[in-house]
């Protein structure tokens, strides 16, 4: 076949089933329908499951995230609240970074590595106060549009270091938020503080880096100026409380820059005088103190914030910044003060100052390098009290010398120089608006949220109702255990029957013979009836007891026993009659018949050979008895006491030989006492079998309250009865 | 009458309707391919039924890169195979012996189609399926034997077989219409 023929084979099958179409069974459809629909279902639950899967994340990120920031908000309340509770400074020696930050948020920074301070305002300009070789550098960052205000000081612990620092100030101005930003490139530092500060919203304290110390406080009292000892720095700069002065200070005691800076154009407006007071002191004795302030840089700073005070505070303002340090107080006079008041316009007053207040860009530089900290008024304020200051950059070198400030009035820059200081100042006009400017820093009250208190979880709940249903469980659990525990133990012994018997010995106590009167004939024949009472025998007794239980421990018993006395004692004497024809063995009752005084007695004592007599009594008792279950287990031990009534039956007198017995029943002419009291003392040992069945063994005592005799015959017996029972207990319930 | 698209467009959501059209347009060619594939009308059935599940399955991934009853058709050959690969298995493809082939034309024209398929179902397991994708699929017998797992040379060998067989099948049946004349279905 060739490939032709092949071909056309398998074309021909192919052909014929061209159109072919074969009518399937309706169930197919039935079939796959139900396919379909089991498809569908199962893809429900697998959307279905997704769903859920989403949903439990989300819920679980939610918790997740709601615990985040629980757990930050918590920990950043009780951190304000700490600090809120600390004075208004807080420093950080550790990383002698301080930042803190008032509710028109300032910044402070000190650096351990730095001893520069430096001071920068980046509005129109900037101001820099550098001392060396205290050589700490405060950076006041200021940022109009938001009032905030940052200081940034690094404040350096070791002069010698410091020297080789290199200060250098960098302002970044942007079109309306001024970023000052003080690097330490000798210490290769970096206060991230001052750069925070100018993106930060107002109200908003930004958190500071790791080294920094963040603290937020709301000043109250306005009249208390702030300090700081050491070399902390405060820069406060506050916009709540009227006649409010927020004074930064470092204390030192040596030289101290005063510096007060006002908003002429906040102020002015509002009539208020502001003060900004910074004094700084150098810590070494020839430290020279180079300040270098640009008034249009320091101005917008107060200026946001005095617009801010402004607003708020009718009184007046005083903002002190007092930056000491150092040991010479000999240079704190030689501080540099500058002070600016518009309402008295005061102009500057600094006595040996260096400083120049808000009008000037002073530069400080130290061993007489020249730094330069030029920055050029290129800021405009935003406040409609634009602040047209501008000032040159001063570069001043200063050592152990603080040129005097002279008071150049308003808006003059003065500086005070000494040595190979430069100073420069010139005069910059500042447009005063009368116009109060609304609050560019709102009030933030800072509240402390407490959580709320926990719901109740629906899922413990759930688990609380489940332990509940699992205890009532347990508790019918508890009640078959309960039963059993019954078993073991006396518990569901509530009545009960006994039966059982005694066997024991007695002896007759306090025994003896008394003459009456009417007992010649036992008086008479004393010693023959001593014989007897001081005879000791065998009791035995059998009989059936009640119980019950009337507390845990408490049981009550009674029931009847019939009791034997049983004893043997010799005797040579009987009694015969009037003839001697009888004779019968002696006993109490036959001695008491043979009174020989008696005529009407025909009976008497006769000597006989000795013999022996067997007396048997008979008793019933009704003992009732009180126990106290020491043991209520399976094995019960039991202490019981009590009193048993004793009926007498009968008492006889066996003899041997020739001797007769004689017998004396309950009767007028008995001896016998026909009801008598014992008391009664034992314990009780048993064992319980089943439920319902103990086995008891019983010691005990029995003893007589008053003599088994009647009182007539003078006979005195009483007996102690010990004996052994064992009884047979049949719990009803 | 709905258009392929619309049936397509009313399957991919799911609607019942458009399923159950486009079951009853499809269901009896499609049915003629599982009988081609199976032994007896139920279990062509069965794979009727699973194949369409799949249809209705996939169809939201069916790009309409051919036709619709292409794609339909391919998916029962799959299926069957599924099926019958069991089967393949239990007993795998082995080459055989090519009978001899008669020397004259065997022509199948006028033979009805169930008869054909009753022919192809007469067929042993692998010989049945390698003749249905090779002479009525299309499938090369190197296509065949990678989707079957086989050699191809086992595929050619089968498909031999299986012509070998038909063919003696269908000059029987050719010699019992000439003899007794009746006429060809």
């Amino acid at each position: 076949m060739n490939d032709m023929e092949r071909r056309k084979f398998e074309d021909t099958f192919k052909d014929a089933f061209n159109g072919a179409e074969v009518e399937p069974s309706d169930n197919v459809w039935t079939n796959l329908e139900l396919d379909l629909e089991k498809d569908d279902s199962t893809k429900m639950k697998r959307r279905l499951l997704f769903y859920q899967l989403v949903a439990a994340a989300s819920i679980s990120f939610a918790l997740m995230m709601a615990g985040v920031g629980y757990y930050v908000l918590s920990s950043r309340a009780d951190e304000l609240a700490a600090l809120a509770t600390t004075p208004n400074t807080t420093t950080n020696t550790s990383s002698s970074n301080t930042t803190i930050l008032s509710p028109a948020i300032e910044t402070a920074n000190s650096n351990t590595t730095g001893t520069n301070i430096a001071q920068g305002n980046n509005e129109s300009g900037s101001a820099f106060l550098n001392q060396t070789p205290a050589n700490e550098r405060m950076d006041h960052n200021d940022t109009a549009n938001n009032g905030v205000v940052s200081a940034a000081h690094n404040s350096g612990t070791t002069a010698a270091s410091s020297l080789d620092n290199m200060l250098a100030a960098r302002t970044e101005h942007s079109s309306s938020v001024n970023a000052s930003v003080a690097d330490n490139t000798a210490s290769s530092q970096t206060n991230t503080a001052s750069g925070v500060s100018a993106p930060r919203k107002p109200g908003v304290t930004a958190a500071p880096t790791s080294a920094n110390v963040l603290a937020m406080h709301e000043e109250t009292s306005t009249s208390a100026p702030r300090s700081v000892s050491g070399s902390a720095v405060s820069g406060t700069l506050s916009s709540q409380s009227a006649s409010r002065s927020a004074n930064s200070n470092i204390a030192g005691g040596g030289r101290s820059i005063a510096m007060q800076s006002e908003m002429p154009s906040a102020l002015s407006a509002s009539g208020q005088s502001r003060r900004v007071d910074g004094q700084t002191s150098g810590q070494m004795s020839n430290a020279t103190t180079n300040t270098s302030t640009k008034a249009n840089s320091v101005q917008p700073q107060i200026n946001a914030s005095s617009i801010a005070l402004a607003q708020q505070e009718p009184a007046k303002r005083e903002v002190n910044t007092q930056i000491g340090a150092g040991t010479d107080k000999s240079k704190a006079k030689s501080a540099i003060e500058t002070r600016r008041d518009n309402t008295t316009e005061s102009g500057y007053t600094n006595p040996a100052g260096t400083t120049n207040v808000g009008t000037a860009h002073i530069a400080a530089n130290e061993r007489g390098q020249q730094t330069e900290a030029h920055q050029p008024a290129q800021g405009v304020n935003n406040t409609p009290a634009s602040v047209i200051q501008r000032g040159n950059a001063v570069a001043m070198h200063q050592r152990n010398a603080v040129a005097p400030i002279v008071p150049g009035g308003r808006n003059t820059m003065l500086v005070g120089a000494s040595g190979n200081t430069a100073a420069t100042a010139q005069e910059s006009s500042i447009a005063l608006n009368n116009q109060r400017l609304p609050a560019l820093v709102p009030q933030r009250e800072v509240k402390l949220v407490l959580p709320k208190e926990p719901e109740p979880d629906p899922v413990a709940q759930m688990f609380a109702r489940l332990a509940r249903r699992e205890q009532e469980l347990r508790g019918d659990d508890g009640k078959k255990k309960k039963d059993k525990k019954e078993d073991d133990t006396t518990e569901g012994e509530k009545l009960w029957t006994s039966a059982g018997f005694a066997a024991g010995s007695f002896t007759n106590k306090n025994s003896g013979v008394t003459a009456t009167g009417s007992n010649m004939g036992i008086a008479s024949n004393s010693g023959v009836a001593a014989q007897q009472l001081n005879a000791s025998g065998a009791s035995y007794s059998v009989g059936v007891g009640l119980g019950k239980r009337v507390t845990e421990r408490w049981v009550v018993q009674g029931g009847v026993n019939y009791q034997t006395q049983l004893y043997n004692y010799s005797a040579d004497r009987a009694v015969g009659d009037f003839q001697n024809q009888t004779l019968q063995a002696v006993s109490i009752n036959t001695l008491e018949r043979a009174d020989a005084f008696d005529a009407r007695s025909q009976a008497r004592v006769v000597s006989t050979a000795p013999y022996t007599i067997n007396n048997d009594s008979r008793f019933v008792s009704v003992p009732v008895q009180a126990g106290y279950l020491l043991v209520k287990k399976r094995t019960g031990v039991q202490l019981n006491a009590g009193v048993s009534t004793d009926l007498f039956l009968q008492n006889t007198n066996g003899a041997s030989g020739d001797i007769s017995n004689t017998t004396e029943r309950l009767g007028d002419n008995s001896t016998y006492r026909s009801i008598n009291f014992s008391g009664l003392m034992g314990t009780e040992v048993s064992y319980k079998f089943g439920q319902r069945y103990r086995l008891a063994l019983t010691p005990g005592m029995r003893y007589a309250f008053s003599s088994i005799f009647k009182s007539s015959t003078g006979v005195q017996a009483m007996p102690l009865t010990f004996d052994v029972g064992l009884r047979f207990r049949y719990i009803f319930h | 009458m709905l258009s392929e698209n619309e049936l397509i467009e009313g399957c991919r959501k799911g609607n019942r309707a458009f399923q159950k059209a486009l079951y009853d347009r499809y269901c009896r060619k499609m049915l003629v391919v599982c009988l081609r594939y199976s032994k007896s009308t139920a279990e062509a059935e069965d794979i009727l039924q699973e194949a369409f599940v799949k249809v209705f399955q996939g169809i939201r991934d069916f790009r309409q890169e051919s036709k619709l009853e292409t794609w339909i058709t391919r998916i029962m050959v799959n299926t069957a195979l599924n099926a019958q690969r069991k089967k393949l298995y239990l007993y795998p493809m082995v080459d055989v012996q090519e009978l001899d082939l008669p020397e004259d034309e065997v022509s199948i024209s006028g033979i009805h189609f169930t008869q054909l398929i009753e022919m192809i179902q007469a067929l042993p397991q692998g010989c049945q399926i390698v003749f249905n994708l090779f002479a009525i699929e299309g499938y090369s017998h190197k296509e065949i034997a990678e989707q079957l797992g086989i050699s191809e040379g086992t595929s050619k060998s089968q498909f031999a077989r299986a012509k070998s067989l038909l063919q003696q099948r269908l000059a029987k049946e050719s010699t019992y219409y000439e003899r007794y004349g009746e006429a060809k279905i």
